[in-house]
């Protein structure tokens, strides 16, 4: 029966959005899907994963080369101290979601040399430049990204000032929609309140109505997360900020933290669907403290001037 | 007759220390009919927002159906609320519904079937007399139908005790009149309990109920009489 009713209010609830409430509502949905990409990003840049501990390099074979020549070659790469490992990748094992792989390196394969230390990369990438002509060097991202947030250190604090503005941004926004709804509700609060209806179950569709918008912004972050890392690539600003980011995809994973992020964050949308709620439901009536009527009534009983405005009012928070 | 409603040893005092009710009692019995008068800030309103648990006494207890209120557990309080209607001073009109669905709505969100919703509202609304005025909206409504429209919501959930405050309350004569009307013939139909709270002496007459009257501590003579209980006579009933 309790459920029936949670679920019938949550329905007039989700019925009843205006203009007026409709807008901030989706105004906190966008903030938060650009926010928990962006910490989702900052997620993926501050701690990587753990196979990125080392540094890759894929050195892609860009024309048809003879066996020998290949041999060679890994003969001499491996034999480097700072390479850890060289692997031969054959084409037919290439990830087809590789958006970095030239499609020479489909047909003819790649080396992916693993480095003992993210600092010789450069080194590495040199020399192996320097070899033959048939070699095209795509440093990984992934230990890139890793890379960017330990060699930037005046990134961090811009990076986390944003994303808490941002965040601080999402929450006020969300709340302010989610009040103005209680708001517009408080007839229909106070109807169901005078009839014995408890303060939890009429949070209750709040409740429900703001874990729904966390969620959809969860949802739409996973498809923005696909999108997005291409557009970082093509603008010029960030390619000079953070030249490495030019090779920073990672769109499935960005994604899929970002979607984790966005539901771990519903649920606190979702307590402040609560909090909207309970603050206009202490307003109905017959509600909140006692009010100092009584000071009133003596005032103008005695003839004496209304008490101030001010002292009623901490009367009242009292 | 069981009591339905029995208050005793009241003592409630403002955030100040300023004594609101001292040592008061009242009874009401079951499908009785008790009005409290008295003038503003006597604590009228405050006494209903006690029976219904808004506010919890400092001192006394307060029995509805032989229950405690003030020590029952909020999930058996909410079960006794249930059979409580209320009707407050000014209440929130609900904007963008009409009659018929204002009614629904209420009923449908306390867990009646949809079926049901519609001859109830039907039912209730025939029995307040608004049932010529079922699709209009709310903000159509003069104020004495709003303020019977404000019953009809009270009563639709079947409630054994409908408090209702100041229900005259800036209302013209004859939109009294109806309402009382309304009031007394609701309350033998459904056999109910009523407690109402007014500023006017007048409406426990027209009502032909007992009577509470309150006074307001700054204007009584002696320092230590409390909030007293009359009957339509004069009589003091308790104190």
């Amino acid at each position: 029966m309790q459920v029936r009713s949670v679920l019938y209010l949550w329905r007039q609830l989700m019925l009843s959005f205006t203009w007026r409430t409709l807008w901030p509502t989706l105004l906190a949905i966008l903030l938060t899907m650009l926010m928990v990409l962006l910490m989702a990003f900052v997620l993926l840049l501050a701690l990587g994963k753990v196979e990125e501990v080392s540094v890759h390099l894929l050195v892609a074979i860009i024309r048809p080369t003879a066996q020998e020549d290949l041999s060679a070659f890994y003969a001499q790469s491996v034999s480097w101290p700072e390479v850890k490992q060289v692997r031969y990748v054959f084409p037919e094992q290439a990830a087809p979601s590789d958006e970095q792989l030239p499609m020479e390196a489909r047909q003819y394969g790649y080396f992916e040399v693993q480095l003992r230390e993210g600092a010789d990369r450069a080194l590495i990438e040199m020399r192996l430049r320097a070899q033959v002509p048939w070699l095209q060097v795509i440093p990984r991202e992934r230990g890139l990204l890793r890379r960017v947030w330990q060699d930037r250190p005046t990134l961090r604090p811009i990076v986390f000032s944003g994303l808490s503005i941002l965040f601080l941004a999402c929450l006020a926004v969300f709340y302010i929609a989610l009040h103005r709804l209680a708001r517009d509700w408080m007839p229909e609060l106070e109807l169901l309140k005078l009839s014995g209806m408890s303060e939890r179950m009429l949070s209750l569709p709040f409740v429900l109505l703001a874990l729904l918008s966390g969620a959809l912004a969860a949802a739409g972050t996973v498809a923005l997360g696909s999108l997005i890392p291409p557009l970082i690539r093509r603008i010029p600003a960030v390619n000079m900020l953070v030249p490495e980011l030019r090779s920073a995809p990672l769109a499935g994973e960005l994604g899929l933290v970002a979607f984790a992020i966005g539901l771990g964050l519903s649920v606190l949308i979702g307590l402040m669907g609560l909090v909207a709620a309970d603050r206009c439901l202490g307003q109905l009536s017959l509600a909140g403290p006692f009010a100092p009527k009584l000071a009133r009534a003596k005032a103008q009983e005695k003839g004496e001037s209304q008490p101030h405005e001010e002292d009623l009012q901490r009367l009242e928070r009292q | 007759m069981p009591i339905m409603v029995q208050v005793s040893e009241l003592n409630f005092s403002s955030p100040e220390g300023e004594p609101i009710f001292s040592d008061f009692h009242l009874q009401l019995e079951r499908g009785g009919f008790l009005c409290v008068v008295g003038g503003p800030a006597t604590g009228k309103t405050l006494l209903l927002r006690l029976l219904c648990r808004e506010l919890r006494p400092q001192h006394g207890q307060i029995l509805i159906d032989n229950c405690n209120i003030t020590r029952l557990s909020p999930e058996r309080f909410s079960r006794l609320r249930s059979q409580i209607g209320i009707v407050p001073q000014d209440p929130q009109l609900l904007r963008r519904r009409t009659l018929a669905g204002t009614l629904c709505f209420k009923l449908r969100a306390l867990g009646l079937a949809p079926e049901m919703t519609g001859p109830k509202a039907q039912e209730i609304l025939q029995a307040v007399g608004l049932f010529e005025s079922r699709d209009r909206h709310l903000e159509e409504l003069a104020p004495g139908e709003a303020r019977i429209l404000q019953l009809a919501l009270a009563i639709c959930h079947d409630p054994v005790l409908l408090l209702i405050d100041d229900p005259i309350r800036k209302l013209g004569s004859s939109e009294a009149e109806r309402l009382l009307a309304v009031l007394k013939y609701i309350q033998q139909r459904h056999r109910l309990t009523v407690l109402a709270t007014s500023r006017e002496p007048s409406v426990a007459e027209v009502l032909g109920t007992a009577v509470v009257q309150l006074m307001l501590r700054a204007q009584e003579t002696a320092p230590e009489v409390a909030p007293e209980w009359r009957l339509p006579g004069g009589r003091t009933a308790g104190s």
